[in-house]
């Protein structure tokens, strides 16, 4: 674990009492159980205290932060498992500032007014269709961006925009947009490149929050159980898959912060699949581990111990291709 | 992975273009560390170029490298196929001796260490004390100003070419007080040493007796009875060794080796497992490198580094299982195939791998001490 810079430390405890102030793991938990989509009501939070904008350059209403700032953020954010789209919203308040032509959309973006997020697509022969990505139904504006870096800006209201989602396990949403007619009346004010390397590596980050924590939880399962007459943590197996864990996390943790300094340089891409590997694996690892640590209540849905396992679903697999194309319905 | 400083930029520069003049071929790319006479001329010229010990203070005739800079060191002596060093002088009793020394100790043998004018051997591990080494059995008394020594050392590394060896003896029948930290001259009459051939066919380590040994008081490091605290006094510094990206570097360049010598139909098929690979020795670099700085700013959890240990050794063991498939079906040959003139010993390698996890306290034991000292896990007791 990186050694934390006080003004690091001050955004973990920010955002501590910002998520739980907000319902913690029971707005998570309400929510997945009575089918609750999520709501946007976070995210505006979340840029009012800033995060949305903290890469953002201060020129541009930023906070002007360093990446690694922002990775302790997604981290601590896991630590939550809220299922809102804020890595992607972080990566698009960027991606936006980069931009010309986009300073009042940044501004929206960075205040919370509006949400808004920057989604990949492909061309079809009528129109452009979205990669499936979590939170788009939360969006205000669409900032859909082609392979071929062109850029198109579309309101949620835009007629030709429909958006298909479905619930995720972690109670959040994830969807598609299809953009008809795409070559008609769409003002195409910028080129770019989708900044999913920046995603994926926030993401990193936030699995490594979420590996951290359900693994704190199942530690203190272990030194509370007990089993023929002993904690359950004095058992030797135990011991030894929990410092399995334990090096896995570490090692992610490590990956993650090196990937932020290589960020800048030639390696940006293959630090990014690095630290990626190393904090999914990671968090794999400790959730499965966690369910097996508690036994049968592991798998009661009244445990909180399965909202990681949702949340760790719902994050890896929006980072997998669509093999089998999901239809409306 | 990270962007490098232009200063470190010149540094990796700087060695890549010695190592391509000053490294032999015949050293390059050995499976197995060279014989003292073989590897001496090439240890004194990484001394004399001051590349023998970059972690070593400069006041003590060290490089003061920064970890970057000593991972940029490892990197390149990977890359260029140097073989592996006697290392505990530098690594183990050098560092020791820095810190628990007396003036007199260092004066005699940091210097010496460093030119490889003596090579040392660790007299830790005994037949009946390896995991357990609180329960080792070789006895010391002192009589007038001597310590006579009887008993048996094993496992020690490169103790049948060692000029000396920091050993522990029993002084006392206290578990931890009675162990005293002493520096034993080779020569020294009473001392017979046997190699011990490994799975891997090379004879890394050797048994070691002690009949009625005399040491000179004055070789004693601390006190009597104070040789626990002296051996466990650097034992993170020593696990972040251990747990450094070198070894793991050196397997990724076999693997590399050995997938660049495969036809080129085939070859596509190994760039999946390269780049994991490649993963795997970036995750180990970073975590070597987040452990030094944490050490560095004094944040460090005593043990925390025995999870590098684990990392580097397992991450390492994993290349080269890889680069074993790699081989197909050269990997069971005994005379190891030539690639560009260099021989590549597949399955010497991964033998020889095994070793990673078990010596350095085996990485069951690091397990143990990360759940119990680093997690805190309740021991049932």
């Amino acid at each position: 674990m990186p050694v934390w810079e006080p003004q690091e430390e001050m955004i973990v405890d920010s955002a501590v009492a910002t998520l739980t102030r907000h319902g913690g793991l029971a707005r998570v938990r309400d929510g997945a159980a009575d089918g609750r989509q999520t709501d946007s009501g976070l995210l505006r939070t979340a840029a009012e205290q800033g995060w949305i904008g903290i890469l953002v350059p201060e020129a541009f209403g930023g906070l002007g932060r360093e990446l690694r700032d922002a990775l302790v953020l997604t981290r601590t954010i896991g630590r939550f498992v809220a299922p809102e789209p804020i890595a992607l919203s972080i990566a698009t308040a960027l991606f936006l500032s980069e931009l010309k032509g986009m300073t009042a959309l940044l501004e929206r973006a960075i205040s919370g007014e509006e949400v808004v997020l920057a989604v990949p697509v492909q061309s079809r022969a009528d129109g452009l269709e979205s990669a499936l990505t979590p939170g788009i139904g939360l969006a205000d504006v669409l900032i859909m961006v082609e392979e071929s870096r062109a850029i198109h800006v579309v309101r949620r209201d835009d007629p030709r925009l429909t958006i298909d989602a479905w619930p995720t396990r972690d109670g959040g949403t994830t969807g598609r947009a299809i953009l008809a007619k795409a070559g008609e009346n769409t003002r195409q004010t910028a080129t770019g490149v989708y900044p999913a390397s920046l995603v994926r590596l926030l993401q990193a980050s936030e699995l490594s929050g979420l590996a951290a924590e359900v693994f704190d939880r199942a530690r203190a399962h272990l030194d509370l159980r007990k089993q023929f007459g002993k904690p359950l943590s004095s058992f030797q197996v135990l011991r030894n898959r929990s410092a399995d864990i334990h090096i896995a996390n570490s090692a992610g943790d490590a990956v993650i912060f090196e990937a932020a300094r290589a960020y800048d340089g030639q390696q940006r891409d293959f630090a990014v699949r690095t630290a990626w590997r190393a904090a999914s694996l990671a968090a794999e690892r400790a959730c499965k581990e966690a369910i097996q640590f508690h036994g049968a209540m592991g798998i009661a849905e009244e445990c909180d111990i399965g909202l990681f396992q949702h949340r760790f679903m719902a994050i890896v697999s929006a980072q997998r291709q669509e093999t089998i194309r999901i239809v409306r319905g | 992975m990270r962007t490098e400083t232009s200063s470190e930029r010149r540094y990796r520069a700087e060695v890549r273009s010695w190592l391509k003049d000053a490294l032999p071929d015949d050293l390059r790319y050995l499976a197995f560390r060279p014989k003292p006479d073989k590897i001496r001329p090439w240890y004194e010229a990484l001394s004399e170029k001051g590349l023998i010990a970059p972690h070593w203070p400069v006041a003590e005739g060290g490089m003061g490298a920064s970890a970057v800079e000593q991972v940029i060191l490892m990197e390149e002596l990977a890359r260029a196929g140097a073989p592996e060093l006697p290392t505990q002088g530098v690594n183990h009793i050098g560092p020791l001796l820095i810190k628990r020394g007396s003036p007199e100790q260092k004066r005699q043998h940091l210097p010496r260490i460093l030119s490889g004018a003596s090579t040392w051997c660790q007299g830790y591990s005994e037949r009946n004390a390896g995991s357990d080494l609180l329960s080792l059995s070789t006895r010391a008394r002192v009589e007038g100003d001597r310590l006579v020594i009887d008993g048996h050392k094993i496992w020690t590394t490169w103790g049948h070419h060692a000029d000396w060896m920091f050993a522990l003896v029993r002084t006392g029948p206290e578990r931890h007080k009675g162990i005293t930290f002493v520096l034993i001259d080779m020569t020294t009459p009473g001392i017979t040493r046997h190699p011990i051939r490994t799975i891997a066919g090379d004879e890394e380590f050797a048994e070691v007796f002690l009949d009625s040994v005399e040491v000179p008081l004055e070789n004693i490091v601390g006190e009597i009875g104070d040789g626990w605290s002296v051996a466990t006094a650097l034992l993170d510094e020593e696990r972040l060794q251990i747990g450094s990206p070198l070894q793991a570097n050196r397997a990724l360049v076999s693997l590399s080796r050995l997938v660049a010598a495969m036809p080129e139909e085939v070859r596509g098929d190994w760039d999946g497992p390269l780049e994991l690979s490649r993963m795997e020795v970036e995750t180990v670099t970073a975590a070597f490198l987040d452990s030094s700085d944490r050490m560095v700013e004094g944040c460090a959890v005593p043990h925390e580094s025995c999870y590098l240990k684990v990392l580097a050794t397992e991450s390492t063991q994993g290349i080269l299982d890889r680069a074993q498939e790699a081989a197909g079906a050269l990997a069971g040959l005994v005379r190891a195939p030539e690639i560009d003139g260099n021989r590549l010993d597949v399955n010497e390698l991964f033998l020889q791998s095994r070793r990673l996890t078990i010596y350095g306290g085996s990485n069951d034991i690091q397990r143990n001490i990360l759940a119990t000292r680093v997690l805190e896990m309740n021991r049932g007791n």
